[in-house]
């Protein structure tokens, strides 16, 4: 096809869902109440209720007088009446900026009001959630016209209602090729009226001065010339969240995330491709760290990118103690608990309790008993650091929990948003959500605790001690993992005098749930607070991780031939 | 290729024209070529093609007309296509001659198209040579002196070559459509300048057009007006 000619003046599209979004500052004490569960307040007082709570709030009050006309008008014939109704606003602001040896090469500020509405019809027990009954999105005017506001908020509710009414008859269409089940889900769960209006947040940070660091930092590849790249970026944001429903709740919250990261690559004489990428996240700016840590931290990375690529591969495959470093431990417990504790309801006619590996797990063991899992957004600040995954209030309205997950060893919980799984009824305070997405289950500060915790160097003896009498060579340590929990830095630990050695090429063939059950042996006394990039920002605070048997093998990596002719020159 | 009395041609040097400042203006093309008046059509015969470096048979050099969207390999692309007429009648008599050529044909009004959308050409082989044009303001002019109708839900179909040779006559104004073409290298901004047209012959069909119910709800701020929605109704065309 050729030729689609457009009008100049023709508006142009934005993109912008699935920006990756990072926020979460340091909650404020600030008044927050449910009322009592046993007496809920009739409809009406609620509302009042919310209508005063939302009193000077521009866009809370727009999202409010739309609610009850919603409430009070919207019917269609042969369609219910919706027997819910949701607003949610999270407004973006955005600075994001990269630089690449030595120079600025993106340099982007966005802020931007992404409604989504969700309309509910049927009942608490089967409803309308299903497919696009799952809400609509909408961008906002980013002033507070409370006409220009309602205007996109009356068009995106209709749309919500009439996809409602669709999506209902369509998911009671798809039930009936599946049996009746005997002991039925609800479709969502009852929540108590939440009122918290908390302060909004914006980005404090001297955006210029980060620009500057960014170029100085990256202006070290001068010094590093097998290094094929480096590049710093940053990327604060502030992201504010407004939530109203037709229960009568209202919330708002403000949450700030400033995120840095590092990262570089090079190939080896014989082609593989090695690359780091250490991040810094964090929910106060003065967290951060200076330009001069930054540097080293940046000097730090480009030196171990050029020891790999010197780093002898890992040819033969070894079973036997594997130590990791909190840091890699760290992106274990994200992946194989964090991944598995949420309760995410299958998909229509699965018989199952959640998504997750641990679906059927629920009062079994599924790591040693000398190990417990919490997950407690209410927690701030751990060992004096920010914690970017701490929360008063959910995206769905309902007070954060701190929720025991994991207890000795034994699955006790799930963590939970409204929507209810089997043999759990009510959300639990992680019902979280992305801007323009919709909530679900959700990490916010997942925190792993142990009865028995010895020091690094205790750990790193045991490994010692093991391969000793198991008559090896070496252990194996991970400091960082990559993607797909690939060990970025790998070191073989030396029986005879414990010197180490980084090794390149490895991966890890059997580091699963089992492994977390069955080989873990040991953990360490050095917690490591990891704020981590999500839909919704999310902490997870684990300490070293001791396995007493992995396999560690070659990877199957391509050996993609190195540049044809060198960098360029640095001096003319 | 069109009727004796057309000529095309796409001149990136023209800045401004009938008082309009032109999109598809530029000194060089993305290939670093010098911009080029291109003489397309003359006298109804198609002469030349708008060329980038990548030649095609019989035209080997590179015409000015390389362009691209950034980040996209660049191809033979119209900057300001201007049509031009010698056989013209005064703007102000189009419409009589609209309605002359209704009673001519024996129809009870023809069609006006005021402005459109934008609009399409299928070009590869494995389909048909089809365009259509999305059409936003069209007026029924009735022959027999009834007041013209605003209408919509049409769009203009055909194929070109068919289209183009039904031509009868032009109006003696140019006028301007800025805008942004798109193709193999991507969007980029153009301008076509031409007289208004008038077409003996012209196939129209129905627009696809889901039967969407207004809002259920007045607009904020008319809650009291009664109004729900899109109330006004529109009588639709029929070919």
């Amino acid at each position: 096809m050729k030729g689609l000619h457009l009008p100049t003046a023709l508006p142009t599209y934005r993109r912008l869902m699935g920006i990756a979004i990072a926020a979460s500052l340091a909650l404020s004490a600030t008044p927050s109440r449910a009322t009592p569960s046993g007496s809920p307040p009739s409809p009406d007082a609620a509302m009042v209720a919310a209508h005063t709570a939302a009193k000077g709030d521009g866009l809370l009050e727009a999202l409010l007088t739309e609610l009850d006309r919603s409430k009070a008008q919207l019917k269609m014939d042969q369609v219910q009446t919706p027997y819910y109704i949701e607003y949610r606003v999270n407004e973006l602001e955005d600075i994001g900026a990269e630089a690449a040896f030595g120079a600025l090469r993106e340099n982007q500020h966005m802020h931007v009001r992404v409604l989504r509405v969700v309309v509910r019809i049927g009942d608490y027990k089967q409803d309308s959630y299903f497919g696009r009954g799952q809400g609509e999105s909408s961008i906002l005017p980013l002033d507070n016209d409370p006409i220009a506001l309602r205007h996109q908020i009356w068009l995106a509710t209709d749309d919500a209602y009439k996809a409602a009414g669709q999506a209902l008859a369509e998911k009671q269409a798809a039930m009936k090729q599946f049996s009746a089940d005997p002991n039925p889900v609800d479709d969502f769960a009852k929540a108590p009226q939440m009122i918290a209006i908390e302060p909004t947040a914006s980005l404090k940070i001297d955006e210029a001065a980060w620009k500057r660091t960014l170029e100085d930092v990256t202006s070290l590849y001068k010094e590093y010339p097998d290094v094929q790249s480096v590049t710093a970026s940053a990327r604060f944001s502030a992201v504010n969240e407004y939530l109203v429903n037709s229960e009568g709740t209202v919330t708002r919250s403000g949450k700030t995330t400033y995120n840095v990261q590092l990262s570089s690559s090079a190939q080896a004489a014989d082609g593989m491709r090695l690359s780091r990428s250490p991040a810094f996240m964090v929910a106060r700016p003065e967290e951060l760290p200076t330009r001069d840590a930054l540097l080293g931290e940046a000097k730090k990375m480009l030196e171990t990118v050029v020891a790999l690529r010197q780093a002898p591969i890992v040819e033969e495959e070894y079973r036997g103690p594997v130590l990791f470093a909190a840091d890699a431990g760290n992106d274990i417990v994200a992946s194989l608990i964090g991944q598995n504790v949420l309760g995410q309801k299958p998909q229509l006619g699965k018989p199952n309790r959640t998504t997750g590996a641990f679906a059927t797990s629920y009062k079994t063991r599924v790591l040693p008993n000398f190990l417990s899992v919490v997950d407690d957004p209410t927690l701030k600040y751990f060992q004096g650091k920010s914690l970017v995954g701490s929360y008063a209030v959910d995206s769905e309205g309902v007070k954060a929990q701190a929720v025991d997950t994991i207890e000795n060893g034994m699955l006790t919980n799930y963590l939970l948003g409204r929507q209810p799984i089997r043999d759990f009824s009510t959300s639990n305070g992680h019902g979280r959500a992305a801007p323009g997405s919709f909530p679900g289950p959700s990490l916010g500060v997942l925190l792993v605790k142990s009865s028995e915790a010895q020091s690094p160097d205790e750990l790193k003896k045991r490994v010692i001690q093991m391969v000793t009498d198991q008559g090896k060579a070496y252990g194996y340590r991970v400091e960082t993992l990559g993607p797909a929990n690939s060990p970025r830095l790998l070191y073989r630990v030396y029986a005879k005098d414990g010197h180490e050695e980084l090794v390149r090429g490895a991966v890890f063939s059997e580091l699963d749930i089992r492994a977390l059950r069955s080989d873990l042996i040991a953990v360490g006394n050095d917690p490591l607070v990891s704020n981590r990039v999500g839909g919704a920002p999310t902490t997870i605070i684990s300490p070293s991780l001791l396995f007493d048997e992995l396999e560690v093998k070659r990877a199957d990596t391509s050996k993609d031939k190195l540049p044809d002719y060198p960098p360029p020159p640095l001096k003319k | 290729m069109l009727p004796k009395f057309l000529s095309v041609i796409d001149d990136p040097t023209v800045h401004e024209m009938a008082g309009v400042k032109l999109a598809g203006t530029y000194d060089f093309d993305n290939e670093g070529e010098p911009s080029q008046r291109v003489e397309v059509i003359k006298d109804g015969v198609l002469k030349n093609f708008l060329m980038s470096r990548m030649p095609v048979k019989n035209f080997d050099q590179s015409n000015g007309h390389g362009r691209n969207q950034p980040g996209r390999m660049p191809t033979g692309r119209q900057g300001n296509l201007i049509v031009t007429s010698t056989q013209t009648v005064p703007e102000s008599e189009m419409r009589q001659h609209l309605i002359d050529e209704a009673k001519k044909q024996g129809k009870p009004y023809g069609l006006y198209f005021d402005d459109i959308q934008g609009g399409f050409t299928l070009t590869t082989r494995a389909l048909p040579q089809a365009f259509q044009v999305l059409p936003v303001l069209v007026y029924k002019v009735y022959a027999d002196g009834r007041p013209d109708e605003l209408v919509r839900g049409v769009d203009i179909v055909g194929t070109p070559l068919a289209a183009l040779t039904r031509i009868l006559t032009t109006g003696d104004q140019p006028r301007v459509f800025n805008g942004v073409c798109g193709a193999e290298s991507g969007q980029v901004p153009v301008a076509a300048v031409a007289p208004s047209m008038l077409f003996s012959e012209m196939e129209v069909q129905k627009r696809a057009h889901e039967h969407e119910r207004p809002p259920l709800l007045a607009p904020p701020g008319f809650e009291d007006a009664g109004v729900a929605g899109d109330a006004q109704a529109m009588p639709g065309v029929k070919p």
